[in-house]
């Protein structure tokens, strides 16, 4: 017996479910939904998911949003727990494998909370309700009179039943159309520390990631790939490889050679031993150095002005102060630790796949990069001959939002008739990523002599897409006379979502610019910003007579940071702040770094973060503090190079994460807020880069204008 | 050649093996203990934590050869049921997000704790600065650490 809370349609979608109980399908995907970074949450899904209760397994949760470490898995529970009256350590979690009715199912751009918050509540409230109804009913009283806790409805005299029991009858119950809401002061685990409910399984080793599916006689393999992003193979010469002990087969698949042996061992020796000539194709003369070179000389030279308002030249001339600057920003790669892998299995015409993917939606239907990353696509397969296993993921940070490594793992199966794992050692990785591309900027501002913004000229070097070109950057915003002009400097690398795309460059570039801007003007940074963002009395303290921006949720994180900063009062530290805001949420940075040597590169590190309703205290102080660390590890150590179109970078050893001695003390204030939640998991990395640099240029006097500062 | 490990209290025999293979994939592939994780195969990052005869060693680059006649002690082996002091302060700091580094981290913090019971702050940095976290879980590892110091001691 099943019912579902919305139409008849909806309703045949899942009549072949053979579970018994209550099912109640909830909308996971609003039409208002933002779009990540890469587009993938801008599509249209038939709006399903399900809580399950019946006699067996009591009240299951399907989680559609992969688990990657921001803790989506309690999340949820811990909304369903609250709104249904159910206790989470007793609610069953199924990680959802990709389907068509799920809404979003992708862990990117700061969006699994803010998707699914509301549409979770009320399949909640609805089911609720109808056990509800159907124990009141059963005990003759007022359902008025009834609640739920802890898994059981609850009525007058002592009266308990469990969920469980009563859920075919309730089942049977008409569906209300307007669940009531639970008002906040019901709630007894959102808002407040929770914690993670998968801790015990991952310190005791039994979580299984992508890389930990081990199906019955599976096989291991690597990938040999051309060196030079786009080469093809010439000829190879296996023979010596295919006689090392535990190989099964060496294939050649398209321009790559996947060797499979009994152990991960023995296939990454005999790939050494494959010889490979390779035509290495017009991407052999990728030189960063030279591109780094191209892009001063472009950002001088001649260019398309794409973007304009106003009249920059003339403001630029009447402006008091006058400022040239440049920065540049590396190439980085993921490094997520668990490399990316994938395994899968191809017999009796059906395709079995274990794999930890960023993105389900697109394993459904890949409508995003249009490379065709979906599971149909890459096996020629429909979905019914598809079982697609979704894994803990070890990190991703945007590469798994690139289903390419499925793909190498589908080809592989494909080819034989056991199950193989694939996965790329962490040389494979760091130099067969999709990249954070660099990128090159230089500046003109004109400030009047109180410091207010008057004209920018940007010239940047990355190519910008068509939209792109149109809309003004962040930081143009704040001035009345803009231009942009633009020339492409070729790359020749592989690109992809890097954490914060975009984002993290643009908002080093402009944080920079804004300290550059309050230090030429002689106002503190502080100061600056506020009166940026539209604070009245610094406005009027400086003489402005309109704010750039009106941003007063900023003004508030300011003063915030200021306070519990203690802002310049150390005389031992220079201060520098940043602030950033996207995905729906504000951030407000202020980093200290010693003046003397100090022991850690960054000392201390100060957030106010505004991000509407906080689920998880607990979940969003870890995203917060996990973006600032991983933020300082780019802007410290990262840059892949490359050279004769290789990249020059191998392990850790050369491209460095941030250690334990070197990670900074950091303290969060999370503004108190009744809006609806907000993105968390990319709002502290954008403004950490700036704020490391423009610490050390308060500490030091040296302004960093090119990452990383370590090299 | 033949070499039987013992992992986590029981002999496992291996035949024709490679003795220069390293534990790391003894223990994924051929056992199929994935609780001990792959990173960088070249002893950067600490996923791979192992206990050879109760000292921390990593495991992508130590070949079974030298563990013929050691005691491995992997993540799945620590306790019988997640009751290791460590593996319960981890829990009540809430310290794993991926997760994915933390196995390693804590064969890493049992080995500091079992030669220095009372570590300082910097003692406890220089010990894990062999584990990665790209998570970025270092607060809450050196709060738990220093949780499962006092749980040891009391």
């Amino acid at each position: 017996m099943k019912i579902l809370n919305c139409s008849r349609r909806d309703f045949l979608k899942v009549s072949g479910l053979s579970t018994t109980g209550l099912i109640v399908g909830f909308r996971a995907f609003s039409s208002s939904a933002l779009a990540s970074p890469t587009g993938a949450g801008a599509h249209a899904f038939t709006p399903n998911a399900f809580i399950t209760i019946n006699e067996q397994d009591g009240v299951t949760l399907v989680i559609s949003c992969p688990e990657i470490g921001q803790n989506i898995r309690t999340t949820f529970a811990m909304i369903l727990g609250d709104e249904l009256g159910a206790d989470i350590n007793k609610v069953s979690l199924h990680q959802a494998e990709p389907r068509s009715d799920l809404g979003r199912q992708t862990a990117g751009g700061s969006g699994s909370v803010r998707n699914c918050f509301t549409n979770l509540r009320e399949a909640a409230a609805t089911a609720r309700e109808m056990l509800i109804i159907a124990a009141a009913k059963k005990w003759g009283v007022d359902p008025g009179i009834c609640q739920t806790e802890a898994g059981f409805v609850v009525g007058p005299d002592s009266k308990r039943v469990s969920f469980e029991s009563i859920a075919t009858l309730a089942s049977k119950e008409a569906v209300s159309p307007n669940p009531q809401l639970k008002p906040s002061s019901d709630f007894k685990y959102i808002g407040k520390a929770t914690r993670c409910l998968d801790t015990k399984a991952i310190v005791t080793g039994q979580t299984k990631y992508g890389i930990d599916a081990f199906p019955e006689n599976t096989a291991f393999a690597v990938m040999i790939r051309c060196p030079v992003f786009e080469g093809s193979i010439k000829s190879y010469d296996d023979s010596a490889a295919k006689r090392m002990p535990g190989v099964r087969e060496i294939l050649q698949i398209d321009d790559k050679i996947a060797v499979i042996a009994s152990n991960t061992w023995a296939a990454i020796n005999a790939s050494r031993a494959v010889k490979v000539n390779w035509d290495k194709g017009q991407n052999e003369a990728v030189d960063s150095e030279k591109q780094l070179e191209e892009s001063r000389k472009v950002v001088h030279g001649n260019a398309d002005t794409v973007l304009e308002k106003g009249d920059f030249e003339a403001a630029y001339s009447s402006a008091s102060i006058h400022i040239d600057a440049e920065f540049f920003v590396p190439t980085i790669a993921h490094a997520s630790l668990e490399p990316p892998n994938g395994t899968s299995w191809m017999q009796n015409g059906k395709m079995e796949i274990w794999g930890s993917s960023q993105t389900l939606n697109n394993l459904y239907q890949d409508k995003n990069t249009r490379r065709g990353w979906d599971l149909p696509t890459m096996t020629g397969l429909p979905h019914d001959k598809i079982t697609y296993h979704q894994l803990r993921i070890g990190g991703g940070f945007g590469r798994k939002l690139s289903n390419d490594y499925v793909q190498e793992s589908i080809e592989i199966a494909k080819q034989v008739d056991y199950p193989v794992k694939m996965i790329f050692t962490r040389e494979d990785d760091i130099q067969n990523d999709l990249y954070r591309k660099p990128d090159y900027y230089r500046y003109r501002v004109g400030l009047h002599a109180n410091g207010f913004p008057g004209a920018i000229e940007e010239r940047s070097t990355k190519s910008l897409n068509r939209k792109k070109r149109k809309q003004p950057s962040a930081v143009m915003r704040y001035f009345n006379d803009y231009l942009r002009k633009h020339k492409s400097v070729p790359l020749g690398i592989p690109g992809g979502a890097l954490r914060a795309p975009g984002h993290n460059i643009t908002s080093f570039v402009e944080q920079s610019l804004f300290d550059i801007m309050a230090e030429k003007a002689g106002i503190d940074a502080i100061d600056y910003h506020l009166a940026l963002h539209g604070d009245s009395e610094m406005l009027k303290k400086l003489g402005w007579k309109q704010a750039p921006r009106t941003e007063p949720i900023v003004c508030d994180l300011l003063r915030t940071v200021k306070k519990d900063s203690g802002w310049k009062q150390d005389p031992n530290f220079g201060y520098g702040l940043s602030t950033f805001s996207g995905y729906g949420s504000h951030c407000a940075i202020v980093a200290l770094v010693e003046k003397k040597d100090g022991k850690r590169p960054v000392e201390k590190v100060y957030a106010a973060v505004h991000c509407g309703q906080v689920i998880n205290p607990l979940g969003a102080k870890a995203q917060i503090e996990g973006g600032i660390i991983d933020c300082l590890s780019a802007t410290l150590y990262q840059k892949i190079t490359h050279k004769e179109g290789r990249v020059q970078q191998n392990n850790f050893h050369d491209y460095r994460l941030l250690r334990m001695p070197e990670h900074p003390d950091v303290e969060i204030s999370i503004a108190e807020s009744n809006d609806p939640p907000q993105g968390l998991g990319e709002v502290s990395y954008p403004p950490m880069a700036a704020a490391t640099t423009n610490a050390l240029f308060h500490a030091t006097g040296r302004r960093v204008t090119e990452l990383p500062l370590i090299s | 050649m033949n070499i039987t490990l013992s992992v986590n209290g029981k002999d496992h025999a291996l035949k024709e093996v490679d003795p220069s293979m390293p534990i790391l994939w003894a223990l994924r592939d051929l056992l199929g203990l994935t609780g001990t994780k792959f990173g960088c195969g070249m002893a950067q990052c600490g996923a791979c934590t192992i206990h050879l005869n109760g000292n921390a060693v990593r495991s992508c680059v130590m070949p079974i050869s030298a563990a013929a006649n050691a005691k491995i002690t992997t993540i799945e082996g620590l306790s019988e049921d997640g009751s290791h002091p460590v593996q319960e302060a981890w829990i009540e700091e809430d310290v794993p997000q991926c997760g994915y580094c933390q196995p390693g981290q804590i064969m890493s913090a049992v080995a500091l704790l079992k030669d220095n019971p009372k570590p300082d702050l910097s003692t406890i940095d220089s010990f894990m600065a062999g584990n990665i976290c790209r998570c970025g879980t270092y607060p809450r590892i050196r709060k738990a650490i220093q949780k499962a110091a006092t749980k040891i001691l009391s």
